[in-house]
């Protein structure tokens, strides 16, 4: 569920990331057709700003994704971000953003990959950075109860799976981390956990 | 998608002996909701299926007039002036097997507005009637009391016409039904003001659409950005559109649906559609449901249809199983 400025273009078009030249054209004039300003589908929906808008989105998803160079170009960056999409505005072909400028060495320290995020190591390098739990439950909103479960990983505590992979995503974000490593690791625990309790 | 209810879809509930609500609205009055209530309420009941019809227009009800029936001597507004002790008390025998019918009010004092322990208590007696499937017909309009009994169920059906008011109509009420459900799962006092505020078209803060409701709400506590977010995905209302006469109108059901993804982040199922027929006009006229005159109709065709995809719908049936 996310907003059409944070979809990707695949789903702005509802097609699949492989689809053929043909079916993006389908479904781009399907998509035209629906948010034309005589479309009676969206009657009084939009504002004729935020339908201008929306129209040059879908555009340009299809000005990329027929164009063999700028689609590959495009998949590039789709697959760095783990398909979780974006955030923030469409992406400019011409110059593609980095769209998660995140530091991912806090202090200098390198995580090598496989490194596992769990929430004694979480804990560790907020402790590192000298960063107290109530600045991250100001920052994050979260409340700072709920932050220590997540660190002692208390998951019998912590509400339903959703809420702890927001959570964390939050947390991470707030340490500039990169919240969808962090959350993948960390949500290792979470099922092991889980997987336990089934037995 | 995580379930945090645990009770996902109660589809098929009556399927295997419990029961099922669906509820019937739109916001637009003469879009057909009372007709395709009666209808589909007959064409389930031939499931063998104890089925009753609910008017819950509370001022202007005639759902009894579509089943040629005349004014009964019982209707909700004996339950609600404690004439009566139960719903069961109310609910009238119809000419056809498995269906039953309770009769708005047409007398009820300011009775298109019931004070809200009066709706609460008729909300709770709908929930206690014992049988297979309940039927709500809702009233026109985004009033509170429209919204209130439009949620009871997680089987919300909109009755849409392919005509630009109508369509205008739904939006406002699909987002005003939401807003109105988020309401009451956040305590937070803060949320809830931002929830007031967001009731009104033309509010200070921008909030257009449930996204903007969401961020604000996660900028207060994050918790309950994420608890809306939940709310919004199960939400899931269903759609039907009526009178459809072209390609183009039926197109429209496939519009909607991407259009609510996309910029309100709600699923919407699409049901089908009901060709326009003058048989349905010459129905109604007759007092005689669509269904039972003109079997062989198109539009009892699309009816038919309709009916089935709600009682088999696949999701339902997989939540049951599962």
């Amino acid at each position: 569920m996310k907003r059409i400025k944070d979809q990707t273009y695949y789903e702005l078009l509802e097609v699949g990331r492989g689809a053929s030249t043909e079916e993006i054209r389908m479904a781009y004039r399907r998509e035209k057709e629906i948010f034309s300003s005589t479309s009676i589908a969206i009657y009084s929906l939009l504002e004729p700003e935020e339908l201008k808008r929306i129209n040059a989105t879908i555009d340009e998803a299809y000005r990329v994704l027929t164009d063999e160079r700028l689609r590959s170009e495009y998949d590039r960056k789709l697959n760095g971000l783990g398909e979780k999409g974006f955030s923030g505005e469409p992406l400019e072909t011409s110059a593609i953003r980095e769209v998660h400028p995140v530091q991912e060495e806090p202090g200098g320290i390198a995580f090598p990959n496989g490194f596992r995020f769990t929430g004694a190591s979480l804990k560790g390098i907020r402790e590192s950075m000298g960063i107290d739990l109530k600045v991250i439950s100001k920052k994050t909103k979260i409340n700072r109860q709920h932050l220590e479960w997540l660190e002692e990983e208390r998951f019998e505590n912590l509400p339903a799976l959703v809420y702890i992979r927001g959570f964390i995503m939050e947390y991470a974000r707030a340490l500039n981390l990169n919240p969808h490593r962090v959350v993948d690791s960390y949500l290792r625990s979470f099922y092991q956990w889980q997987n336990k309790r089934k037995v | 998608m995580v379930s945090l209810s645990g009770s996902q879809g109660e589809g098929s509930e009556a399927r295997k002996g419990g029961r099922t609500i669906w509820t019937i609205g739109g916001g637009k009055g003469g879009s057909g909701k009372t007709f395709i209530a009666v209808n589909l309420g007959i064409c389930l009941s031939r499931f063998g299926d104890e089925v009753v019809l609910i008017d819950t227009d509370l001022g202007g009800a005639n759902i009894h007039t579509f089943l040629g029936l005349s004014y009964p001597k019982r209707t909700l507004s004996d339950l609600i002036n404690k004439r009566v002790e139960s719903i069961r008390d109310v609910v009238m025998d119809t000419d056809i097997p498995n269906l039953g019918l309770v009769v708005g009010a047409q007398d009820l004092l300011n009775a298109a507005n019931p004070k809200e322990p009066q709706k609460w208590k008729l909300i709770r007696h709908i929930n206690s009637l014992d049988v297979n499937y309940i039927i709500l017909d809702l009233g026109a309009g985004s009033s509170f009391n429209v919204l209130d009994f439009f949620l009871i169920s997680k089987n919300k059906i909109l009755v849409v016409t392919p005509e630009p008011t109508c369509i205008e109509n739904t939006y406002r009420f699909i987002k005003s039904a939401f807003f109105r459900k988020v309401k009451k799962v956040v305590s937070h006092f803060g949320v809830k003001e931002i929830i007031d505020m967001a009731m009104d078209q033309r509010n200070e803060r921008g909030i257009k659409t449930p996204f903007d409701l969401i961020e604000l709400a996660g900028e207060i506590d994050k918790s309950i950005g994420l608890r809306l977010e939940h709310e919004l995905e199960s939400f899931r209302p269903k759609l039907i559109i009526n009178q459809v006469r072209t390609k183009s109108d039926v197109d429209i059901g496939f519009s909607m649906q991407s259009a609510f993804l996309k910029y309100f982040g709600i699923s919407m199922d699409y049901l089908g559609y009901v060709v326009y027929d003058d048989e349905v006009w010459q129905s109604i006229q007759k007092r005689k449901p669509l269904v039972l005159e003109s079997p062989q109709s198109k539009a009892s065709k699309c009816i038919n249809e309709i009916t089935l995809k709600l009682i088999l719908d696949k999701p339902f049936l997989f939540n049951s199983e599962g």
